[in-house]
C-alpha cells in the first residue's frame, strides 16, 4: 500500500517539476530564439520570470531523485548504470544552464562575454529537456537490462533510437509551449504578449504532432508502454484531458485569452505526465524494475513518506508566502527591485555607450 | 589512470568544489541577517548596504552551490551505483530532509533578494533568518550522510544485503552529531575569516571607512566564534573517532604501534614501510589524554589492523596536522582581535592586524578542505566503513577518465568565473560606491 503511494508522490513531484522547472527550460529555449525588434524586451522578460524562482523549481528534480534512491534503490542503481551517458549529458546541461544564467546575470564585463553566457544558457536550456525526455523514453522502451553491474545492451543504443529521440523533442516542445504561454501572461506590453502568443501556438501545435508521433513509434519500440497507454483507465482519462486541453489551449491562445491558455497548457502538461506514469505503472525501468521488486522494505518506504509529509508541511506554506510576496510586486510594473540587475543583464554597457 | 581512481578523483574534486559554495551558503546568509538586524536597530544605512552586498554574494554562490550539489547527487548514482543500491534506502532519509531544507533556503533567499521593497521589514528580516537556519540545517543533514559512511548503523547485514533498515537510527549514527556540528562551525570559521580578509584588504587599500569597519566586525565575530567553538567540537569528534574508527585515529596521528600513554605527534612524516612516524614533535601522553581523556589510555596502532584495511597514512596524517595547525593559528588571531577590540580602540586602526587578517583570509577554507580530506581519505579503503569497499562500489562503466576530465575543466572554468564575478562586485571597485553611498 505504501509503495504505490510513494510512487504517486514521485509522479506528483514530476508533474510539478514539469510545470515549474520545465517552463524555466522552455524560457531558455525562447531566449535562444528571441529575435526581431522586441528581442531585448523578450530576453528581459524571460530573465525576470526565471530569476527569483529557478533554484526552488530545480529542487523538485532533486526531490524525485532522492525519493527514487531512497525508496527504490535497486532500480536506481540499474538506471544509473544503463543510462550513464544520457543522464550525464542531462547533468551537463543542468550545470551549464544554471551556471551560465548566474554568470550572465551578474557579470560586469562587456557584451561579448555576456553574449557567450547567454548563448550557453539558452543552448543548454534547449538540449537538456531533450536528454531528459530520452531518459524517460529509455525507462519505457524495454531496453534497460543490467546483469552483474554491466548493461547488456551496451551504453549507447539502449537509449538512442527514434522513439527516444521523438520523446526528447516532444519534451522540449512541451516545455517551450508551457514557457511561451506563461510568458504571454506575464508580458507587460501588447507587442510582447503577441510575440509569445504566436510562439505558444506554434509550440503547442508542434507538441501535439510530436505526441502523436511518439504514440505511433511506441508500436515498434515500446510495447509495454503502449499497452499501458491503451489499457490503463487512468491513462485513458489523462489522454482525454490532454486532447481537450490542447485544443482548448490552442484556441485560447489564438483568441488572446492568455489566462485560460495558461490553465490549459498546465492541464495538458500534467495530463501528459500522468498518462505516461499510469501507462508505465508499476515499472520504473522496463522490463525488469518495478516499484515492488526494487523497494528495499515497506518500513523504509513508509519512513520516507513520513519525511516527505513533514517536509511538505514546511514547504507549502513557504511557497505560499513566496507567491504572496511576489503577487504584490507583480502589480507594479514588473519587479521593481530587480530592475537595475535586469537592466545590467540585458542591456550591457558596451564601450560605445 | 584507472577507472576507480578517476571516479574517486572526480568525486573528490566535486566535493572539494561544492563544499566551498555550501559553506558560503550557510554562513554568508547569517552575516547578512546580522547586518540587517543592525540596520533595523540602528537605522544606520551602512548596515543595509552591507546586507544587500552580502546578499548579492550569497545569491551568486548559492546558485552555483545548487548546481554543484545537483552534480553530487547525480554522481552518487553515476559513479557509485553499488553504493547507492545498497545504501540508498539507509541514507535516503537525511537526503530527503535536506532537500526540503534546501527548498526552504531557496524560497526565502528569493524573498530576501527580491523583497527589499515590497516586503514588511520584519518579514524580510525573518526571511534572512530562515535562510540562515535552513542553510545550517541542510548542512547538518548532508553531513550526517557522510557520518553514516564512517559509522554505519541502523541496519542488519545479511549475506551482504541490508535488512531491517531503520532510517532514523541510521541518520542519528554515532558520528552524525559531532561531525555535523564540526562541519557547521567550520563553515562559519572559513567564511568569516575569508570575508574579514577581504574587508581588511579593502580597508588597507582605501583607508578607514565605516563600511569596511562594520563588515570586518561582523565577519570577525562570526569567524572567531566559529573557530573558538571548533576547539570543543573537534575534541568531541576526535574522541568519537577514537571509539568507533581506531584505524582512522591511528592514521590521523601516525600511530603505528599500540601503546598506552601514547604521545601526541605534531607534524612528522609517517613511513608505512618502516612503520614509524619520523620528524614529529612528540608530547608525552598527549594522544592518550586527548583521545580518551586519560593520560595512560591504550591507543591502538595501525599494526593491529591488516594492512589491507589501512588508508594512505601520510595522506591522512598531513592534512590532519594542517587542519589542527590552522585551527590553532586562527584561534590565536581571533583571541588577539578580541583583545585589541577590548582595549577600545577600533580594529581598523591596527594596520598590522589588518595585514595579518589579509594573510589569514584563505586559511579557514584551507583548514576546511584539509578536514574534509581527513574524513574522506581516512575512511578509505572503505566507502561504508567496514561494510563495503570503495573498489567494489564503483560503476563498471568504462572511460571514466573522460567525465573526470570534463568535470575538471568545467569546474576550473566555473571557479575562475565565480572569483572574477565576486571580485568585480566586491573588490575591483576602488572608489567603492558602497562606502560612498553611506
Amino acid at each position: 500500500m505504501m509503495t504505490p503511494l510513494l510512487a504517486a508522490v514521485m509522479g506528483a513531484a514530476l508533474v510539478v517539476y514539469v510545470l515549474l522547472g520545465g517552463a524555466d527550460y522552455g524560457a531558455g529555449f525562447w531566449d535562444l530564439l528571441s529575435a526581431g525588434p522586441l528581442k531585448e524586451a523578450q530576453k528581459s522578460l524571460i530573465a525576470n520570470a526565471i530569476r527569483p524562482i529557478w533554484e526552488a523549481n530545480h529542487v523538485w528534480l532533486i526531490f524525485i531523485f532522492v525519493l527514487l534512491f531512497a525508496g527504490f534503490p535497486r532500480a536506481f542503481g540499474t538506471i544509473m548504470i544503463a543510462l550513464y551517458i544520457p543522464i550525464s549529458l542531462m547533468l551537463l546541461g543542468i550545470v551549464l544552464r544554471g551556471a551560465a544564467f548566474v554568470f550572465r546575470a551578474y557579470t560586469t564585463l562587456n557584451s561579448d562575454v555576456q553574449r557567450t553566457y547567454a548563448f550557453l544558457f539558452s543552448a543548454s536550456s534547449s538540449f537538456t529537456p531533450i536528454f531528459a525526455g530520452m531518459v524517460l523514453a529509455s525507462l519505457s522502451d524495454d531496453r534497460v537490462f543490467v546483469a552483474r553491474d554491466e548493461s547488456l545492451n551496451g551504453y549507447v543504443f539502449n537509449w538512442l533510437n527514434p522513439f527516444s529521440l521523438f520523446l526528447g523533442l516532444f519534451t522540449l516542445a512541451l516545455f517551450a509551449y508551457l514557457a511561451a504561454t506563461y510568458l504571454a501572461v506575464e508580458a507587460a506590453s501588447p507587442g510582447l504578449r503577441q510575440a509569445f502568443r504566436h510562439r505558444a501556438f506554434g509550440a503547442g501545435s508542434i507538441s501535439g504532432v510530436l505526441a502523436a508521433e511518439v504514440f505511433i513509434l511506441s508500436n515498434r519500440y515500446a510495447h509495454g508502454l503502449r499497452s499501458g497507454l491503451l489499457h490503463s483507465g487512468l491513462a485513458h482519462f489523462a489522454e482525454a484531458v490532454a486532447v481537450i486541453s490542447l485544443i482548448v489551449g490552442l484556441a485560447a491562445v489564438s483568441k488572446d485569452h492568455v489566462r485560460l491558455a495558461r490553465l490549459m497548457v498546465a492541464l495538458f502538461a500534467a495530463s501528459i505526465v500522468t498518462s505516461w506514469a499510469a501507462a508505465q505503472y508499476p515499472y520504473l525501468a522496463r522490463p525488469d524494475m518495478t516499484i515492488f521488486n526494487s523497494a528495499l522494505s515497506e518500513n523504509v518506504v513508509r519512513d520516507v513518506l513520513y519525511a516527505s509529509i513533514a517536509g511538505a508541511l514546511v514547504l507549502f506554506p513557504s511557497l505560499a508566502l513566496l507567491l504572496y510576496v511576489f503577487k504584490d510586486q507583480r502589480k507594479q510594473p514588473l519587479f521593481v527591485a530587480m530592475r537595475p540587475a535586469a537592466a545590467l543583464a540585458d542591456s550591457p554597457t558596451s564601450p560605445s555607450e | 589512470m584507472s577507472d576507480l581512481l578517476s571516479a574517486r578523483s572526480q568525486m573528490g574534486l566535486s566535493l572539494a568544489f561544492h563544499i566551498i559554495f555550501a559553506a558560503t551558503g550557510v554562513s554568508l546568509p547569517l552575516m547578512m541577517t546580522i547586518a540587517e538586524w543592525y540596520w533595523l536597530r540602528t537605522r544606520e544605512p551602512v548596515y543595509q548596504v552591507l546586507a544587500k552586498r552580502w546578499a548579492k554574494g550569497a545569491a551568486i554562490l548559492f546558485a552555483i552551490g545548487a548546481v554543484s550539489g545537483t552534480v553530487l547527487s547525480f554522481e552518487l548514482g553515476l559513479l557509485w551505483p553499488r553504493f547507492m543500491e545498497k545504501a540508498g534506502s539507509v541514507v535516503g532519509m537525511p537526503f530527503s530532509l535536506e532537500g526540503f531544507a534546501f527548498f526552504t533556503e531557496a524560497i526565502f533567499l528569493g524573498i530576501y533578494l527580491y523583497g527589499w521593497d515590497g516586503t514588511p521589514e520584519f518579514i524580510h528580516l525573518l526571511s534572512g533568518a530562515i535562510v540562515s537556519v535552513s542553510g545550517a540545517v541542510s548542512a547538518l543533514f548532508v553531513t550526517s550522510v557522510n557520518a553514516w559512511m564512517n559509522t554505519p548503523s541502523g541496519f542488519t547485514l545479511l549475506n551482504g544485503e541490508f535488512t531491517k533498515v531503520e532510517p532514523l537510527k541510521a541518520m542519528l549514527n554515532p558520528a552524525a552529531i559531532p561531525q555535523a556540528v564540526h562541519m557547521l562551525f567550520a563553515a562559519y570559521c572559513a567564511v568569516g575569516f575569508a570575508v574579514a580578509g577581504v574587508h581588511s584588504w579593502l580597508m588597507l587599500r582605501r583607508g578607514r571607512n565605516r563600511f569596511d569597519e562594520v563588515a570586518l566586525m561582523i565577519a570577525l565575530c562570526v569567524g572567531g566564534s566559529g573557530v573558538l567553538a571548533q576547539g570543543l567540537s573537534g575534541d568531541a569528534l576526535a574522541r568519537m573517532v577514537a571509539r568507533t574508527q581506531p584505524v582512522k585515529l591511528a592514521s590521523l596521528e601516525g600511530q603505528f604501534q599500540t601503546e598506552s600513554g601514547a604521545p601526541l605527534r605534531i607534524g612528522g612524516l609517517p613511513d608505512p614501510n618502516r612503520r614509524t612516524t619520523r620528524y614529529a614533535l612528540e608530547i608525552p601522553h598527549g594522544l592518550s589524554f586527548l583521545a580518551f581523556h586519560d593520560p595512560n589510555a591504550t591507543v591502538k596502532g595501525l599494526n593491529d589492523f591488516p594492512e589491507d584495511d589501512w588508508p594512505r597514512v601520510a595522506l591522512v596524517h598531513i592534512p590532519f596536522q594542517l587542519m589542527v595547525g590552522l585551527g590553532a593559528a586562527l584561534t590565536l588571531i581571533a583571541l588577539l582581535g578580541a583583545w585589541l577590540a577590548w582595549k577600545r580602540k577600533p580594529l581598523s586602526t591596527h594596520r598590522r592586524y589588518l595585514k595579518l587578517l589579509v594573510l589569514c583570509g584563505p586559511l579557514g577554507f584551507l583548514a576546511l578542505e584539509a578536514g574534509w580530506m581527513v574524513t574522506e581519505l581516512g575512511r578509505q579503503p572503505w566507502i561504508i566503513f567496514g561494510v563495503l569497499r570503495t573498489r567494489d562500489a564503483v560503476t563498471k562503466v568504462h572511460h571514466l577518465q573522460i567525465s573526470f576530465l570534463l568535470v575538471s575543466v568545467l569546474y576550473c572554468a566555473m571557479g575562475v568565473i565565480v572569483v572574477w564575478l565576486l571580485a568585480a562586485h566586491v573588490i575591483a571597485d576602488p572608489k567603492n560606491r558602497d562606502a560612498e553611498a553611506v
